[in-house]
């Protein structure tokens, strides 16, 4: 198939679709043996000669006065330093699991024992550890200004309020949602090699290989320009590794202090404790809708709770449209249509003393989509109309439209019994079954910020070359693949090169805008080389440039299929330098602005209260998928931790204690194999025309609130709180059989 | 900097640091220069979502007239 998609034009373009012999295909990861066999090295991994092993101490309660004696920890043998992370003796910490010390040792156990032998005295000061205690007039004050933050305000409540008392139906709901931890396999941290001198090496476990140089050179002393930063592999961020953290400041002090590498990452508790999460909220909302399921008002008062921190809430009404109360009287200016009167908001933050919020997969739209989806929901039944009508109703966009009736389609709602009200009666094994909804959105879209090096050898080899980092989704497998494909190669005869800050400057991953930043840049880099390396054949081999094109792993006749040279021999005609090209970002390669559907099937078991998943399909527009695998593995991840929000996942504090009681992998419950169901992630290949753009974020919206509501479709049981425990279930169900059924 | 030249002082605290941060073209001049999605600040001198003074990293408060305030282009201050 020809590759040469852009024949003649000045700049890079994709080409059509159909004729990409790579990109938009089922891919391979080209780091997955490594991965697989454990060859792939990360932070956690390095050791280097005169290493040291650092550990934090953690204050374990949220507010206290500490003092602390090291003496006994540094006399350890083995033991180089213990001290506290204050130059003054007695001083307060703010938030459960702040780190207060550090010790480091010849290894990781003698570095354990000289945390044991700090002797730390905790004065427990009043604390605010849950929203209860935050809001009580005793609690302890997080912040100079109280517990509650400034309140932002949206509307106007007298105008809701007349809208909504024209409601043919109406919901007046409080929906909570727990604080979650992103989990990140690998834990937070970096191994500094600084032995003295003007030089520095940081590894580190980040989302941003350029972000290091510059956190890393206050504490180390040094000019950023003086600091390599490497991210080969990373074991996944999830928002959390934006920053260089207490962890990565504390490894570069005591690395100038000692002029030895220090290995220094957080522990699994550390990382619970001190390495971010996702807000939790609590939003009281009344909404409601005409007869005819029009959505014309929603009133909500949010508030996020992000420990310290303020927390992320990204608004309501969340993508669902509210109509004018009276849309047939006439078109609303484009004001109103943007600011109509039935939406009043109001959000603030509620502070407590424990670790604050971070970005998260898709920060604050989780939060937003399950107070939104299940009022939609309950609107539905409330009027007897199918929750998917419901939604299309309600929905502006058609995108939204199409992607539902595929998500309905793929899960089996048309032959779905129950659609307006729950099932009726049990099945033999004392299950019901019940279908939800929900939809996402996303920005993303592209930033001019990376700069690609193609390289190639007159060995044959064909490098692409930049600082990027991959946080496990791929983006080192498609930045060798559009080399590849320039060129008419094989997945495998190109080498992406990446994680280096000595390399060509990448953006950091956040906001899904590394593959809309990095693929154009690559593109373009690409593209260059192709040309250069044509013009340099055409005048080798005394043919127009306009002639030539690369196919099937040779240099071909542009028309006819008769291969000129294979491309080994066409590298072999470069000089010993070989060729290279660099390529900067290019707009017209990227665009911005996802939509995604999912829906949900689950069995709720009567008995017990169980809920399984039985079912999750997840559609999902993405503009050119680079890597159809990839695109699929981000849907199907984003549901699995979706799914995981929506029946397990919950930081439990005792209030009174101040302690995380599930700071573990054991207590603190996440997905795994068991609960696994059908995933079926579909990409929507309707979207066509636009370049790339980031997925990632919105994949993880919806599902959960999909989930709820195929539990209340299944057996009535509307769960307004996370997760969905079986202890929840059963109080609902008998809730209702108290009150004579579903409402 | 001349008084002439247009406002490229950023009135936010050069320690002051945000996912959205590491995007800028430009100096930050608005909160939502800096905000993202996450609201989610630190403070690039103590790694920290406090200040080295212990109170909260944000917006509206890491501007000039806090005490650990250093305005964007000044060497750092010793940790």
């Amino acid at each position: 198939m020809e590759t040469r998609t852009n024949a003649g034009s000045e700049s890079p373009e994709w080409g059509p679709r159909e004729s990409l012999t790579l990109l938009n295909t089922n891919l391979r990861r080209v780091d997955g043996p490594e991965k697989v066999s454990g060859r792939a090295r990360y932070t956690h991994d390095i050791r280097l000669p005169g290493m040291v092993f650092a550990r934090l101490l953690l204050c374990p309660l949220p507010r206290a006065e500490v003092e602390l004696d090291c003496t006994a920890a540094a006399k350890i043998p083995g033991v180089v330093a213990a001290r506290s992370l204050r130059d003054k003796d007695g001083f307060e910490t703010k938030f459960l699991g702040q780190a207060v010390a550090v010790v480091a040792a010849e290894t990781p156990e003698l570095a354990e024992d000289g945390l044991r032998a700090i002797r730390a005295n905790y004065k427990p000061l009043p604390w605010a550890a849950s929203a209860d205690q935050a809001l009580s007039p005793d609690a302890g004050q997080v912040t100079k200004n109280g517990n509650l933050g400034k309140e932002s305000t949206k509307g106007d409540e007298a105008k809701a309020n007349a809208i909504l008392a024209t409601c043919d139906a109406t919901v007046e709901a409080e929906y909570r949602l727990p604080v979650q931890h992103h989990c990140s396999l690998e834990t937070h941290g970096v191994v500094v090699d600084y032995r003295g001198g003007d030089e520095a090496t940081v590894y580190a476990s980040t989302q941003g290989t350029f972000t290091v140089p510059e956190a890393a050179s206050g504490p180390l002393g040094l000019s950023a320009s003086k600091i390599t930063a490497i991210v080969e592999y990373m074991g996944g961020g999830f928002g959390s590794k934006f920053d260089f953290g207490i962890e990565g400041k504390t490894a570069c002090e005591l690395a100038k202090e000692l002029k030895r590498p220090v290995h220094l990452m957080l522990t699994r508790e550390g990382e619970f404790l001190n390495s971010g999460n996702r807000s939790g909220s609590i939003v009281k909302l009344r909404a409601g809708a005409k007869r005819n399921g029009k959505l014309i008002a929603i009133s909500s008062s949010t508030m996020r709770m992000g420990g310290i921190g303020g927390g992320s809430f990204s608004g309501l009404p969340y993508v669902y449209k509210v109509a004018p109360p009276d849309e047939e009287a006439g078109e609303e200016s484009d004001e109103k249509a943007k600011n109509p009167d039935g939406v009043r908001s109001s959000v603030r933050s509620l502070y407590t003393h424990t670790d604050s919020s971070r970005a998260m997969r898709a920060p604050g739209h989780p939060q937003a989509s399950f107070a939104m989806e299940s009022a939609i929901d309950e609107l539905a039944y409330k009027l007897g109309i199918d929750p998917l009508v419901m939604r299309k109703t309600n929905l502006a966009k058609d995108v939204y439209h199409r992607q539902l009736d595929r998500a309905a389609e793929r899960i089996g709602w048309g032959a779905h019994p129950n659609k307006t009200a729950p099932q009726k009666t049990p099945d033999a094994d004392g299950t019901v079954t019940g279908i939800g909804f929900g939809v996402s959105v996303w920005g993303g879209g592209g930033h001019a910020e990376c700069r690609v090096k193609i390289s190639i050898g007159n060995d044959g080899s064909l490098q692409a070359i930049v600082g990027t980092q991959d946080l496990g989704n791929g983006t080192r497998t498609y930045v060798a693949a559009i080399a590849a494909q320039e060129f008419g190669l094989p997945l495998e005869a190109a080498t992406a090169r990446i994680g280096n800050s000595n390399y060509g400057r990448a953006n950091a991953s956040g906001g899904s805008t590394t593959a809309a930043s990095l693929a154009p840049a690559v593109k373009v880099a690409a593209h260059k080389a192709r040309e250069a390396f044509l013009a340099h054949l055409a005048q080798a081999t005394k043919r127009p440039a306009e002639e030539l094109a690369f196919r099937g792993g040779s240099l071909v006749e542009r028309e006819g299929s008769k291969a000129l040279m294979t491309w080994k021999e066409a590298c072999a005609t470069l000089g010993t330098s070989g060729l290279s090209e660099d390529g900067d970002w290019q707009a017209s390669l990227a665009s911005n602005g996802v939509h995604g559907a999912q829906a949900a099937k689950v069995k709720v078991d009567l008995g017990t209260g169980r809920v399984t998943v039985v079912s999750m399909v997840g559609v999902q527009d993405c503009g050119l998928p680079l890597n159809r695998t990839a695109v699929e593995s981000q849907l199907n991840g984003g549901m699995i931790q979706a799914l995981s929000y929506a029946l397990h996942e919950e930081r439990v504090i005792d209030p009174k204690l101040g302690l995380m009681l599930n700071a573990n992998f054991v207590d603190y419950k996440i997905a795994g194999c068991q609960e696994m169901p059908e995933l079926v992630p579909l990409i929507d290949d309707d979207d066509i025309g636009r370049g790339v753009i980031g997925m990632a974020e919105p994949a993880i919206t919806p599902g959960h609130s999909a989930i709820a509501n195929a539990i209340y479709n299944a057996c009535g049981v509307r769960l307004r709180s996370l997760p969905f425990t079986a202890d929840r279930v059963l109080d609902g169900l008998a809730e209702l059989a108290a009150n004579g059924g579903a409402k | 900097m001349d008084a002439s030249l247009p406002n490229l002082i950023s009135p936010f605290c050069g320690d002051l640091r945000t996912k959205k941060y590491y995007f800028l073209k430009g100096p930050a001049l608005e909160p939502a220069d800096l905000l993202d999605a996450s609201n989610d600040c630190w403070c690039g001198r103590t790694q920290i979502r406090l200040g080295p003074d212990d109170e909260g990293v944000n917006t509206d408060d890491c501007r000039s007239g806090r005490a650990c305030y250093r305005r964007a282009g000044q060497e750092p201050n010793a940790t």
